[in-house]
């Protein structure tokens, strides 16, 4: 073979070097993703602003282990409330039993993830709160993000306070949860706990921020993001936990003032489209892609969800022949069966449920506020005001029992008999969406299992137990050590 | 400007003239030992054309240009060797064979050294050890075969991955995982697998499986900074290099290999009630609860029947029995009560595993071209149903000397896998968790009231899918149903050129290509299970495309004893990961799984990440008279990985070696063939801030402030905040000193080396956890530090050594000690019960300790520390899960010391090879085992035998607690109760091979065949019995395919 000469050589060498010198290119070095955007970016331009609100709204429906907002805290509000129950040896990976059975410790993930979960939600709108000022938007945009914002901080807050501190009713003193205003740096000191009253008034004046400031509710705004009714109805629950009767019944009747209440058949569809008295709710479509991370999976009688919970018997007992909220318990024989199939049906300690449809659509809407929690909380807030009152209690009362089937007329109760009529209403208009609990620990009640044929825990706590907070996360107490723990 | 600079003194260099003056030198070459003269020896001189062979005397005659040049002296099968004659005209050769240890050529960084020269510590391991083996990806095959490598391979899914550590865990959070280099270009490693990281579908997808490790001529393991950081910013965990098969100048040689086997469980799993015992457990347990209540036995026995009908199958009138009324009183069966069924869901997922594997291969050439060609095609059926894996694999390394100054090359790989998985981890489909978590009671096939089987209409029996534990299930229906499918492409690959110039220098510029394409499709059917009624559909797609470029100018002179060796380069590579995703529902009707017979789109995602990495390095090794040697290693790399403050890193090692066996005072020990001290010292770095086996969230962007996008709601796209950025994240950074002491004696028939090591690591790459008030769960920081020491022994013995008898015995152990050095004040808990606190493991066990069952009420206990009332610290015990305190004095699930022991054994035609390993001390989890003691909690779920142990009654001493139906005690809750020793001995692999004589093979046209016999992890001994102790690092087992034992018989044929 021909030897190639010594210059061809190298000049062939160099060329394949110079080819190969990749890295002397400056700038090679700077790459970035293109899922994601720089955090200094996401309030320079109008669209980008929108998006970072939607992006709130889809940490609350987030479908995954943690799902604080989009089945959790509803469900283990009800679990712990004693009239609904998660039947033993449920196949859904250990799900709700610790609520149930109040074992949470700080390592458990209800408390780690609620915390973390509502935290993330108001660093997402301390962010609002520190650059919509700055931002390219009009005086009027800015307010009506800030409104946006604020609302969705107290509705975290609200969650928060309700879990973590004792409940207003019993000790306004109690150690509240750390309130941070605007965003909190990886190297700055928490804030502590300070007070629930703190944490309640900070609650107050975020909603009534966000009732001023929100755009004036029109047919065309969406139910599923915030709007002035809805934060009226936030209102009037805050109010009602704080026992501010008059304040209460007053946002309950205005958040309910174009809300009328739907037809009574409304109840049996299922809860997953809205109808007229939905207030508030969390949308859920096929693309977000819940699968069984929903209330309506865990409530599910066929198998097809989890079809983890039930009533209990004494729960189911209480429901009248009459009343139109029994025939949601009525199950047929499979997903698939004829209606003519519906029966009553107990499996493992209670009884199947069919409130929340699970089988015919994975876009199952979540409905957080709709009027007749309105007019319960205004019967309620009157009834507890004294004689003078009772009349507008019994009226209110009347609208729902009326829709129900169980009254053609107002009640004859009064004083605490009427009251109490009030929580059993409100215990089988509402159960499956998230109050029972709340309302024991409100309204200073003992949780008392004692006696009840179906639970398989039977638990006693007097208000002011221990097991009645959720104890701070370890993740938190291991991070932070200054903070004061359950 | 800098950057300018030095590319263009690169290229400087290449151009310089050349002055020369001639002689002629004769001499002889003879072999060492018998000094018979050697014919057909190499002779040349070096980076000249002229090459001239000894004759059948052993004599030749050569003309030497100047008294400066080196003569290379080189014959098959013996060490080459470079002599510079000087004024000489005639010399004596002696040439040694090439089977002495510390002659041997070892492949390293940028190049190869002579071992004897080597101031690093590196292990090789030959392909001896990967060929024929039954085994998807060679690093399976490295463990126990060297000092301080620790390999776990948990799953038996086959092209499932491993996790490979050097001296220990030098990373918190980061990659702990070595760099992997393929002929000289880092390759990507890891499970590629979208399917597997996204959902909980069993570990799977290992690109390092893409490789066949029949194409592997050598792996060398660099473990210390003399040898390592040369790769600098890649290097604190070790690095290893694979080396695969290049031609040999000579008749072409064909190889072929041919295998096949069949594998079974490694380790079988607890004893488990069958469905008569379980039944009659909840029988029991709600007879006794009627008799306390007050009731007579008859009507305890109805009510018992009853209630264990319908809380094991929600009705009254159901059961496993004949009977709805099974028993008539305690212990007595109703006259003709027998079960119906009896399903051991275990044998029904299990399956024998068949194992075939072939490879073809061609070498050869001339003196310039040199090639190497092989085919290979690897086919394993996993012992779990639905559990599958294919491999064609094609490799072409050709090589070509176009002149004695240029020569050029390529080196191939081009592979494709078929790989079907079953799902995984706790995912209700994953066949081993239903089987290990269903019992026995509840039925396989759908039976009608008599116990007669029901039958499809194509005549076979129908799946049940009713069990109260994963309702809608069964994994034997599902495997028909359901899909999971990984389809992997891999073609690396490099092709080079070396150029030499004015004698003693040489450049060389490579460019690597590693394409990696996978695309997955998953599938749940409209019928049962996971998507029922609806039904769901996934597809994914990746591609992975690492780009490499290398250039390297190196200069060799020696000057007398002096020998000068310096090496400079520049290295950059970009690497883009591109991800597709979409997942439909609502299929038209059962049978299509295609996504286009879906309507309803649910997810439709596509996103790429990139990395990019600039470096600049060099190194100088020098020796004098073959006796004191140093090597220096400087590297400054780049990565994209970092804020633009920190991008830069500087990385560099010093190292020395001293053969005291070259010294005057040792020349009269005669039984001495080699001793030598070498020490090290030097620093590497890492910015891979990810976990080993999740590619697509590796953190390549970690130093950023980060909106993520695509969090839709209400059908519009939005966007939150996810990673707080640092700006100031920089190199993890690791420091190691290493000193060793190599010996060689009785006629290089017993060698071996010691050595000791101390890595810190600090500035560690983690996830610093933040307070969850901030809105964040951490920020990636490099606060922490860390440290690995330890110390390595390999012997190697040869008892006999002849052409009948030889025999080769090797031990190494190594033992290794981690301890975190700095992590601040607070404690920080990983997801798998550990703690990380200064001063301990890092993966020291932190949990809650067992104190055994109250025999007053058979409750469990755990122990709590509490303050008396005398104000002083005391333990005590309590029943309440919750409230025990948790301990990190339990043990750690890292092993105290591992190692391997081989024996090679010849006898006339036969060869017997037995390879062991072994890890002990370390504390291991058996999660599975606290699932079988429930002890009523989960009702359906399998129980262990042991349940029977249960305390019964008061004043019962057990360590089993008390049974009952809905128990709430949490006695199986996470605890010491589960915690186990995890040591254990694995005889990795035996073959008995016979090597055909060549008389026999001759005529048929063969040069040599050998059949064998070979067990692959044939016997475990362990400690703790029940599960696999071969288990993830972090000490806890999964649900995932377990590992296997595969016996196999082979041929391996050669023309």
């Amino acid at each position: 073979m021909k030897i190639f000469s010594k210059y061809k050589v190298l000049l062939v060498g160099a060329a394949l070097i110079a080819s190969t010198m990749t890295a002397c290119k400056k700038g090679f070095l700077d790459v970035s993703p293109n899922d994601q955007i720089n955090a200094n970016e996401a309030f320079s331009t109008p669209e980008k602003i929108r998006a970072a609100m939607t992006g709130i709204y889809d940490l609350t429906t987030t479908a995954s282990n943690t799902s604080a907002y989009a089945h959790n805290m509803i469900l283990n509000s009800d679990v712990k409330g004693g009239d609904v129950m998660i039947v033993s040896g449920a196949a859904n990976y250990g799900r709700f039993t610790n609520g149930y059975q109040f074992i949470e410790t700080p390592n458990s993930y209800e408390p780690t993830y609620y915390w973390a979960t509502c935290y993330q939600i108001i660093a997402n709108t301390n962010q609002f709160v520190a650059n919509i000022p700055s931002a390219p938007l009009t005086d009027l945009q800015k307010t009506q993000y800030l409104a946006e914002a604020r609302a969705l901080r107290a509705e975290a807050y609200f969650w928060l306070v309700r879990w973590f501190s004792k409940p207003y009713a019993l000790d306004p003193q109690a150690l509240g949860v750390p309130i941070v205003k605007l965003p909190l740096g990886a190297n700055q000191t928490p804030p502590g706990r300070g007070t629930v009253k703190q944490v309640y008034d900070f609650i107050v004046e975020d909603l009534k921020f966000a009732e001023s400031n929100l755009p004036e509710y029109k047919s065309t705004t969406s139910i599923f993001r915030m709007n002035i009714p809805a934060v009226q109805g936030y209102l009037a629950r805050v109010y009602l936990t704080m026992e501010n009767w008059a304040e209460a019944s007053r946002y309950a009747k205005l958040a309910r003032a174009t809300k009328p209440l739907s037809a009574a058949n409304d109840l049996l569809n299922g809860f997953t489209a809205k109808t007229s008295e939905w207030i508030y709710a969390m949308n859920v479509r096929t693309d977000d892609n819940q699968g069984l991370l929903g209330v309506h999976s865990f409530y599910d009688p066929y198998d097809v969800g989890y079809s983890s919970f039930r009533v209990t018997d004494e729960f189911f007992n209480s429901f009248g022949s009459n009343d139109i909220r029994k025939q949601q318990f009525l199950v047929k024989s499979s997903a698939s069966a004829a209606a003519s199939t519906a029966q009553y049906r107990r499996r493992g300690e209670g009884y199947l449920i069919n409130k929340f449809d699970y089988t015919t659509t994975t876009a199952r809407n979540q409905v957080l506020i709709r009027s007749s929690e309105m007019y319960l909380i205004e019967a309620e807030a009157e009834a507890r005001q004294g004689a003078s009152h009772e009349d507008a209690a019994k009226l209110a009362l009347f609208e729902i029992q009326k829709r129900a089937g169980v009254a053609t007329t107002i009640t004859a109760n009064t004083g605490s008999a009427l009251v109490k009529e009030i929580m059993n209403e409100r215990a089988k208009e509402l159960f499956g969406e998230g109050h029972k609990f709340f309302d024991l620990l409100r309204t200073k009640s003992i949780i008392d299992r004692t006696g009840s044929i179906s639970h398989w825990k039977i638990v006693t706590f007097s208000p002011g137990d221990k097991k009645l907070v959720l104890p701070i996360p370890q993740t938190e107490i291991n991070a932070n050590p200054g903070i004061e723990p359950n | 400007m800098l950057r300018h600079l030095s590319c263009f003194i690169l290229l400087q260099i290449l151009f310089t003239g050349v002055i020369a003056q001639e002689y002629i030198l004769s001499g002889t070459v003879s072999q060492e030992g018998t000094k018979l003269p050697l014919t057909g020896v190499n002779i040349k001189i070096k980076g000249g054309v002229t090459v001239t062979q000894s004759d059948s005397k052993g004599d030749f005659k050569l003309i030497i240009p100047d008294s400066e040049a080196q003569i290379v002296v080189s014959y098959v099968g013996y060490v080459t060797q470079e002599i510079k004659p000087g004024k000489a005209e005639y010399i004596n050769i002696v040439l040694r064979s090439e089977q002495t240890n510390l002659n041997e050529v070892i492949v390293v960084a940028y190049g190869t050294v002579k071992k004897e020269n080597f101031t690093g510590s590196a292990s090789t391991v030959k392909s001896e050890t990967f060929e024929n083996r039954p085994i998807t990806s060679f690093e399976k095959a490295l463990q126990g075969a060297v000092a301080g490598v620790q390999v776990t391979s948990v799953s038996g899914q086959p092209g499932s991955t491993s996790s490979v550590r050097i001296r220990g865990v030098g990373s918190l959070s980061g990659s702990s995982t070595p760099l992997y280099v393929l002929d000289g270009v880092a390759i990507t490693n890891g499970n590629m697998s979208y399917m597997g990281q996204t959902l909980e579908v069993t570990n799977t997808a290992d690109v390092l499986s893409m490789l066949n490790p029949n194409d592997i001529e050598s792996v060398t393991v660099l473990k210390d900074a003399s040898a390592a950081a040369i790769y600098g910013s890649r290097a604190a965990n070790g690095v290893i290099l694979i080396n695969t098969k290049k031609g040999k100048s000579g008749k072409t040689q064909f190889s072929a290999t041919s295998s096949g086997g069949y594998s079974y469980q490694a380790v079988p799993k607890h004893d488990i009630l069958n469905g008569s015992e379980y039944y009659k457990l909840f029988w029991d347990n709600y007879y006794s609860q009627k008799i306390k209540a007050g009731n007579t036995s008859t009507d305890a026995v109805t009510a018992a029947n009853e209630l264990t009908n319908t809380k094991l199958f929600g009705s009254k009138t159901k059961n496993n029995y004949n009977t709805i009324s099974p028993f008539t009183a305690k212990d007595v069966l109703a006259p003709g009560a027998a079960l119906y069924y009896d399903t051991d869901w275990r044998d029904a997922v299990l399956r024998k595993g068949i194992t075939k594997d072939i490879n073809v291969s061609a070498q050869g050439g001339t003196d310039k071209i040199k090639y190497f060609v092989g085919g290979g095609y690897f086919d394993q059926k996993g012992i779990v149903i639905g559990s599958d894996f294919k491999r064609y694999s094609g490799r072409v390394n050709f090589s070509n000397n176009v002149s004695d100054k240029f020569s050029l090359g390529i080196n191939n790989s081009l592979s494709y896998s078929d790989q079907n998985t079953p799902p995984g981890a706790g995912g209700a489909a994953n066949p081993v968790r239903f089987a290990d978590l269903v019992s026995n009671i509840y039925p396989l096939y759908v039976m009608d009231a008599n116990g007669a089987f029901v039958l499809n209409a194509s005549g076979n029996k129908t799946y049940s899918y009713v069990n109260s534990v994963t309702p809608d299930y069964n994994p034997l229906g599902l495997a028909e149903l359901d899909e999971y499918n990984t389809r992997t492409a891999r073609v690396i690959s490099n092709p080079y050129a070396e150029l030499k110039f004015l004698k003693d220098f040489k450049v060389r510029t490579s460019v690597g290509v590693d394409y990696i394409t996978n695309r997955e499709r998953q599938f749940y059917n409209t019928l049962h299970g996971n998507a029922a009624i609806i039904g769901r559909g996934y597809r994914y797609s990746r591609e992975d495309i690492t780009l490499t470029f290398i250039n390297t100018l190196s200069y060799n002179k020696s000057l007398g004893d002096h020998l000068i060796d310096v090496l400079v380069g520049q290295e950059a590579f970009k690497s883009r990961l591109d991800n597709n995703y979409s997942q439909a529902t609502n299929f038209a009707f059962p049978g299509v799984d295609e996504l286009i017979s879906a309507s309803t789109p649910t997810i439709a995602r596509s996103f790429y990440t990139e990395k990019r990495f600039e470096s600049y390095f060099s190194r100088v090794n020098y020796s004098f008279e073959n006796k004191y040697f140093l090597s220096a290693s400087f590297r400054r790399d780049g990565s994209s990985t970092f804020g633009t403050s920190n991008q830069f890193g500087n990385f560099y090692s010093v190292g020395g070696a001293w053969r005291l066996m070259k010294e005057r005072f040792f020349q009269n020990v005669s039984f001495l063939n080699e001793l030598k001290l070498k020490a090290s010292f030097g620093k590497s770095g890492n910015d891979k801030i990810n976990t080993d086996n999740n590619r697509a969230l590796d953190g390549r962007y970690a130093s950023q402030s980060l909106y993520s996008l695509g969090k839709n709601y209400e059908g519009e796209g939005g966007m939150s905040y996810t990673q707080l950025g640092n700006p100031d994240l920089g190199w993890e950074k690791n420091t190691s000193i290493d000193v060793g002491l190599e010996f060689a004696a009785v006629n290089n028939r017993l060698s071996g080396e010691f050595s000791y090591y101390n890595r810190g690591s600090d500035g560690l790459l983690y996830f610093k956890q933040l307070s969850r008030i901030t809105g964040f769960e951490g920020i990636n920081t490099n606060f922490a530090s860390m440290d690995n020491y330890g110390f390595e022994l390999l012997l190697n013995a040869q008892p006999f050594k002849g052409k009948k008898l030889d025999w080769n015995i090797s031990f190494n152990y190594a033992r290794n000690t981690n301890r975190i050095r700095k992590i601040g004040n607070a404690e920080y808990l990983d997801n798998s019960a550990k703690r990380w606190r200064e001063g301990i493991n890092r993966y020291q066990w932190y949990i809650r300790d067992y104190a055994g069952v109250d025999p007053a009420d058979g409750k469990p206990l755990w122990y709590k520390d509490e303050i008396g009332v005398d104000g002083k610290p005391k333990r005590t015990t309590t029943s309440t899960w919750g409230t025990a305190t948790l301990y990190d004095n339990l043990g750690s699930s890292l092993p105290k010391y591992t190692g391997g022991f081989n024996s090679t054994l010849k006898y006339q035609q036969f060869d017997f090879n037995l390879f062991a390993y072994f890890s002990v001390g370390n504390k291991i989890y058996d999660g599975l085992y606290a699932l079988l003691m429930h002890n009523g909690s989960s009702i359906g779920q399998q129980l262990s035998t042991d349940v029977l142990k249960a305390w019964q009654k008061e004043g019962d001493i057990t360590s089993v607690p008390r049974f009952e139906i809905s128990n709430t005690d949490l006695g199986n809750n996470t605890s010491s109760r589960f915690l186990f020793d995890g040591s254990y001995i694995r005889v990795k692999n035996i073959s008995l091979g016979y090597t055909l004589p060549k008389k026999q093979v001759q005529p048929v046209g063969l040069s040599s065949a050998r059949i064998y016999l070979m067990a692959e992890n044939l016997f475990t001994i362990a400690r703790h019995k029940g599960m696999d102790p071969e288990v993830e690092i972090t000490g806890v087992n999964n649900n995932d395919v377990p590992n296997i034992k595969t016996i196999s018989l082979g041929i391996n044929i050669g023309l």
